[in-house]
């Protein structure tokens, strides 16, 4: 009977503990919210700022290699074959370097449209 | 979790917005804060810093935010995170009075008398001063499961400890308490 009365008792403190533990501590209402917000907002506008630069430089090198590296005398050749094929005309030599010059423009401005395309979306 | 709160978590973590994460800072700070405030022994100032540094470091990794398990919970590992490495950075300072183990072993003054169970403002003023006899681990283990409704397996996710240990936690802060707030209560448990 005593034994019972003690686990009822235990039960009893158990359960008004667990109510009292249910509440939460109080926490005033004040500004923390907009200054955690505004850090929010600078460490966005870094992230942003850091992500631009990066986004440029990769565009910068990637540029470079593709001027450096685009085999623009061999595209040119092929063309103008092509084309004094289709002209049937063979005297095209002299007009080698008027094409070069035409499709490294050409390239190069298709590559800076595609990368601002990119960059826009 | 809640409908509303998967969509701005998923805009948050796609589109990295301010806007989105600003709700979900006002859905879990009172939570975190509180959370803080027991871990902190109620030290408004540290805790309020330490939320911040919990929200601002939720912003900076909410990418790794995987969603398999709640995101309350995972700003309460961040929260319990920052404060484990305040109490390490601080533990040397002499200027800082801040929990260290010795400090948490300091024994509680029994109160004399019978509690006023009637008054609730005086029931919740004890218990956040009984937390403050309890152990780091012990008030964050109760904190967390009685007061934020975690399960044992969260906490110990939370914590990263077994789930044993954070049982046994859980038993020893809650006989602790039992004894603080109800000292009548000792002959039942011993």
């Amino acid at each position: 009977m005593l034994k019972m009365l003690e686990d009822k008792m235990k039960h009893e403190n158990d359960k008004w503990l667990e109510d009292q533990l249910k509440s939460e501590p109080k926490i005033a209402e004040d500004d923390f919210f907009n200054l955690v917000m505004d850090d929010v907002k600078a460490i966005h506008a870094r992230s942003g700022a850091r992500r631009k630069i990066v986004l440029f430089s990769t565009y910068l090198i990637a540029f470079v290699t593709f001027a450096i590296v685009t085999p623009w005398q061999w595209i040119s050749t092929q063309i103008s074959s092509g084309r004094a094929e289709i002209l049937n005309n063979f005297s095209a030599g002299a007009e080698m370097q008027t094409p070069i010059m035409t499709l490294s423009v050409i390239f190069i401005i298709s590559f800076l449209g595609v990368v601002l395309g990119l960059e826009q979306k | 979790m809640r409908d509303f709160e998967k969509q701005w978590i998923s805009a948050a973590v796609i589109n990295k917005d301010p806007k989105y994460f600003g709700y979900l800072v006002s859905e879990h700070q009172i939570a975190v804060r509180g959370y803080l405030r027991r871990l902190t022994k109620g030290n408004e100032a540290l805790s309020d810093d330490l939320a911040q540094e919990t929200f601002l470091n939720a912003f900076r990794k909410i990418t790794t935010y995987k969603s398999t398990g709640s995101f309350k919970s995972w700003l309460f590992t961040i929260a319990y995170r920052c404060f484990l490495t305040h109490i390490r950075k601080n533990s040397s300072n002499p200027l800082m009075n801040f929990p260290l183990d010795d400090f948490e072993e300091t024994e509680f003054v029994e109160r004399e008398g019978t509690k006023d169970a009637s008054s609730q403002v005086t029931d919740k003023i004890d218990i956040e001063n009984a937390f403050k006899h309890l152990k780091k681990n012990e008030r964050s283990t109760i904190s967390l499961c009685y007061t934020y409704g975690m399960s044992h397996s969260e906490i110990s996710e939370i914590m990263d400890m077994p789930l044993g240990t954070v049982k046994s936690h859980i038993l020893r802060g809650k006989e602790k308490l039992a004894k603080i707030l109800n000292p009548a209560q000792e002959d039942v448990l011993c």
